[in-house]
C-alpha cells in the first residue's frame, strides 16, 4: 500500500501582501471569545428569534457527499437528493427531536460548496447559514477526503463548534483508501463520526457528540474568524496566500491519516460505464439512448396510452358528463355561470381534463424519467459533453443543469441560472431557457403530438428548427454581450445504481409541487379565458390573430384561441392545441408547435424572468419570443410549402 | 512518514514545481488521454484559486480519464476523484508527463 501522494511543498512565504488589520485572530487568539463576538456580528442576527438561533445547526459540505440524506436522517425531512451536484439551491430546514435531547435543534440543510469565500450564490447562501449557527455539522465524504478536507479546514478557521460526518464510509474500501479515522479527530482537533448515512444510525451518533463538537486546530500562520472572513472577501492576492497556507496545512494532515493502494481509475464496471459515457462515440449514443427512451417511455407510453385513457376513456366519457349533468339541475343551460363554470373552458370542465388528464400523468412520466438521469450520475457526464457545445453559446458545460430543469419547469430553471457563476451566463442561459426550452408539460404534449402524427422526419425538423433558433440566439447573445463564460470546474460523482424510494419519493414531491403551482393558475386562466369568451373579447382578439394564423403561418384560425391560452400559461395552450390537432396535417402540427414552444413563456416564469434579470432584459426576452416565435413560423410555414418534405 | 511526490525533488514554492527541462513541461490542454501527468506550474491568481480548493497545486499527479472534442473539458482522475475542467482552465496548467507504471 503507498501513502496517497500529496504534495505538501513548503509553506508560503509570510504574508507580506496581507494587510495588517486583517491580522485580527491568530491560532492562539482565545476561541470562546472569539466564537462570540463573531456569532453577535453575524448580518442576519435580527431575523432569527434567540431560541432558535442557541439551537442552530447547520450542515455544509462539498457537493454530492450526501448532506440531504443526513439531514434526513436528523429531521426525518425529506429534501431533493441527487447525485449531481447542485441539488439545494436554498436552505430547507427542519427539527431534531429525541428523548435524549432537553430542547430541539433546528437543522439547515446548505447547498453543497468547495469554499465560503461568496464567489457564487450557493456559497453566499451557506456563508449566510452558517454564520447564524451554533454548531456546524460538516459532512464529508470519506472517498474525497483529499478534496473535502479544504473546507473541513477553512470551516475550523471560521471558528464554529464543529463535527466531522465522514459519510460514504462503505465506498472507502472500494475506491482504494484507508482512513486513520482516530488521527485525523486528533489533527483537526474536532469529533470525527465514520457513518454510513444511507444505512441510518446517524441521529443517535449526531446526538451523542453534540456536547463534543470543538473548535478545532486552526491552520498555523492564517487569521481566524471575522479577520478570516475579512480576507476571504479581499483582493485575489491575499486569498491565494490563504488557501496556499491551508492547502499545505490540509496535505499534511492528509499525508498522516491517508493511505491509498494505487492512484489511478478503478476497474469498476461503474467506473467502465462513466469512462463510456465520456469518450466521443460513446456519449453521442448515450445521448441519443437519452432522448430515444424519453421519446418512448414520455411520448409513446404515457402520452400515448396512459393520457388517451385517462382523458377519453375516463374523464370525458364519465366525469366530465356527469359534473355538467349535475350542473344543469342548478343553472339553465347556456347562462352565465354554467358556461363559467362548465362551459368549453370551465373552470369545473377545462381545468380537471388539462390538469389531471393531459398534464398531471405527463409530468409524472417525464419527473420520474429525470430523477432516474439524476440519481444514476448520468446528467453531470451530460454536462461534461455538452461544454464544448454550450460554450460557442456563451455558456458552460454547467448550464445543461438549468436547460435540463427547464424541460421540467422553466420557472423552477429561470431560478437555477443562479448557479451560473457570470451575470453574462445567466442573461444568456435565461433568453434561451424563455425562448427555447420547452416545459415539462409541453414537452409531453409536443410528444405525443409528434407520436401522433408519426415518422422520425417531423422529429428531426422540429429539433433542427430548436436547435438552430437556440444556436442562433445564444451565438447572437455571445457576440453581443461584453466579457466572457467562465471555464467549467465540475465533480463527476460516481455512477450508481438508483434508489428507488429516493426517485418516487422526488418525482411525488416535484409533482406536488407542479400540481399547487398550476392547479391555481388553471383555475385563474379558465376563470379569464370563460370571462374574455362570454363578453365577446375571445372572438375579438382571435378575430385579430387570424390574418397572422390563418396568412402568416397558414394554420386553422381556431388556433388563435392557443396563442391566446399560452400567453396565460405555455402548457395550457399547448394541451389546447393537443385538443384541436385532429384534423390537422402534419405540417400544421410541426409549425403550431414550433410557435407554441418560441412563444412568450408562461405568467409564472415570466414574472420570475422579471425578478431574476430586471425589467430591461425580461421585456426584450418577451418581445423577442413574441417576435421570434411567428417570425420563424412562418418562414417554415413558406418553406415547407416551397419544399414539400412533410 | 514520507510523501511520494511525483519527482521526489524537494519540496518547492507555491505554484511552481522545481525547474524543469522546457521540453518536458506541456500545456495540460495539449496532453493525451491515458497520460498520468504531474503538475508542474499553475499560471494566474483565478486559476490557481480554483485548483487548490480542488486539490491540485504543483507537484499534484493525477490521470487524464477524458478528453471531450471541441474543444470540451478535460476529465483528470484524482485517486478517487473524477473533475472537468474546462480547457479555458486547462490552458493555465502545466504538467509533465509521467512514465507509464505497470
Amino acid at each position: 500500500m503507498a501513502h496517497y501522494p500529496i504534495p505538501v511543498g513548503e509553506p508560503l512565504p509570510p504574508s507580506s501582501q496581507m494587510e495588517p488589520d486583517l491580522l485580527l485572530y491568530g491560532p492562539d487568539v482565545d476561541r470562546p471569545e472569539m466564537r462570540n463576538s463573531t456569532i453577535n456580528q453575524s448580518p442576519n442576527d435580527e431575523e432569527v428569534p434567540l431560541s432558535e438561533r442557541f439551537r442552530s445547526l447547520v450542515l455544509v459540505g462539498n457537493p454530492n457527499v450526501g448532506k440531504s440524506v443526513v439531514f434526513h436522517q436528523l429531521t426525518g425531512q425529506y429534501t431533493q437528493v441527487s447525485n449531481f451536484p447542485g441539488t439545494t439551491l436554498d436552505v430547507p430546514w427542519g427539527t431534531m427531536e429525541d428523548s435524549a435531547l432537553t430542547t430541539p435543534w433546528r437543522v439547515e440543510d446548505t447547498p453543497g460548496v468547495y469554499g465560503l469565500a461568496g464567489d457564487t450564490d450557493e456559497e453566499r447562501v451557506a456563508e449566510a447559514a452558517l454564520w447564524k449557527a451554533i454548531q456546524v455539522i460538516n459532512v464529508v465524504s470519506a472517498v474525497t477526503l483529499a478534496r473535502d478536507l479544504f473546507l473541513t479546514q477553512q470551516l475550523i478557521d471560521w471558528g464554529k463548534p464543529l463535527i466531522v460526518l465522514l459519510n460514504q464510509m462503505d465506498e472507502l474500501e472500494n475506491s482504494g483508501q484507508k482512513i486513520d479515522v482516530e488521527t485525523l479527530s486528533e489533527r483537526l482537533g474536532v469529533p470525527v463520526i465514520p457513518v454510513v448515512a444511507t444505512q441510518g444510525g446517524v441521529k443517535e451518533r449526531v446526538i451523542h457528540s453534540l456536547e463534543k463538537a470543538s473548535a478545532g486546530n486552526t491552520t498555523p500562520g492564517s487569521p481566524t474568524g471575522e479577520g478570516l472572513r475579512a480576507v476571504e472577501k479581499s483582493n485575489p492576492a491575499q486569498r491565494l496566500h490563504l488557501y496556499g497556507l491551508r492547502r499545505h496545512y490540509v496535505n499534511v494532515v492528509l499525508s498522516q491519516v491517508l493511505s491509498t493502494h494505487s492512484l489511478t481509475s478503478s476497474r469498476s464496471l461503474s467506473a467502465w460505464l462513466g469512462a463510456q459515457l465520456l469518450s466521443p462515440v460513446g456519449g453521442f449514443l448515450a445521448l441519443i439512448l437519452i432522448l430515444l427512451t424519453l421519446y418512448q417511455v414520455v411520448g409513446v407510453w404515457v402520452a400515448g396510452d396512459l393520457v388517451d385513457f385517462l382523458e377519453n376513456k375516463i374523464l370525458l366519457a364519465t366525469v366530465i358528463p356527469a359534473i355538467q349533468a349535475y350542473a344543469e339541475i342548478f343553472f339553465p343551460k347556456d347562462s352565465f355561470v354554467y358556461t363559467l363554470l362548465v362551459g368549453e373552458f370551465g373552470l369545473l370542465t377545462m381545468t380537471p381534463q388539462y390538469v389531471l388528464g393531459v398534464m398531471l400523468p405527463l409530468v409524472v412520466g417525464f419527473y420520474l424519467y429525470l430523477s432516474l438521469l439524476e440519481d444514476s450520475g448520468v446528467l453531470p457526464r451530460v454536462a461534461v459533453l455538452m461544454d464544448g457545445f454550450l460554450r460557442r453559446v456563451g455558456l458552460n458545460g454547467r448550464a445543461i443543469i438549468p436547460m435540463i430543469l427547464g424541460l421540467g419547469c422553466v420557472t423552477m430553471a429561470s431560478i437555477a441560472t443562479r448557479l451560473l457563476t457570470t451575470q453574462r451566463e445567466r442573461t444568456i442561459a435565461s433568453v434561451l431557457l424563455a425562448i427555447t426550452i420547452p416545459c415539462s408539460a409541453q414537452l409531453a404534449v409536443i410528444v405525443g403530438l409528434m407520436a401522433k402524427v408519426g415518422g422520425f422526419g417531423i422529429w428531426l425538423l422540429f429539433l433542427l428548427v430548436l436547435f438552430l433558433v437556440f444556436t442562433v440566439i445564444g451565438s447572437v447573445l455571445q457576440y453581443v454581450l461584453p466579457g466572457q463564460s467562465a471555464p467549467l470546474v465540475l465533480d463527476l460523482p460516481p455512477l450508481r445504481l438508483p434508489n428507488l424510494s429516493n426517485i418516487f419519493k422526488k418525482t411525488w414531491l416535484r409533482s406536488k409541487a407542479f400540481l399547487l403551482d398550476t392547479l391555481p393558475v388553471f383555475i385563474v386562466g379558465s376563470f379569464l379565458v370563460s370571462m374574455l369568451q362570454l363578453t365577446g373579447l375571445f372572438q375579438l382578439l382571435q378575430t385579430m390573430l387570424s390574418p397572422l394564423v390563418a396568412s402568416g403561418l397558414r394554420l386553422p384560425s381556431e388556433l388563435g384561441q392557443v396563442f391566446i391560452m399560452g400567453m396565460v400559461r405555455r402548457d395550457f395552450g399547448v394541451a389546447g392545441l393537443y385538443s384541436l390537432s385532429d384534423g390537422m396535417s402534419p405540417l400544421q402540427i410541426l409549425v403550431s408547435l414550433v410557435v407554441i414552444t418560441l412563444f412568450v413563456p408562461c405568467i409564472a416564469s415570466a414574472s420570475v424572468i422579471w425578478k431574476e434579470r430586471g425589467p430591461l432584459e425580461s421585456s426584450f426576452t418577451l418581445l423577442a419570443s413574441w417576435m421570434l416565435a411567428f417570425l420563424v413560423g412562418a418562414g417554415l410555414s413558406w418553406m415547407l410549402a416551397l419544399w414539400p418534405v412533410l | 512518514m514520507m510523501l511520494s511526490n511525483c519527482d521526489e525533488s524537494p519540496p518547492s514554492p507555491a505554484f511552481s514545481a522545481p525547474e524543469a527541462p522546457k521540453e518536458s513541461v506541456f500545456c495540460l490542454s495539449d496532453c493525451l488521454v491515458g497520460q498520468t501527468v504531474c503538475v508542474n506550474r499553475i499560471e494566474t491568481t483565478e486559476v490557481q484559486l480554483q485548483a487548490l480548493q480542488f486539490g491540485i497545486l504543483p507537484a499534484s499527479q493525477f490521470l487524464i480519464q477524458a478528453k471531450l472534442p471541441a474543444g470540451g473539458p478535460l476529465v483528470l482522475r484524482m485517486g478517487p476523484m473524477e473533475v472537468a475542467l474546462g480547457r479555458a482552465l486547462c490552458d493555465h496548467i502545466f504538467v509533465q508527463p509521467q512514465p507509464e507504471r505497470r
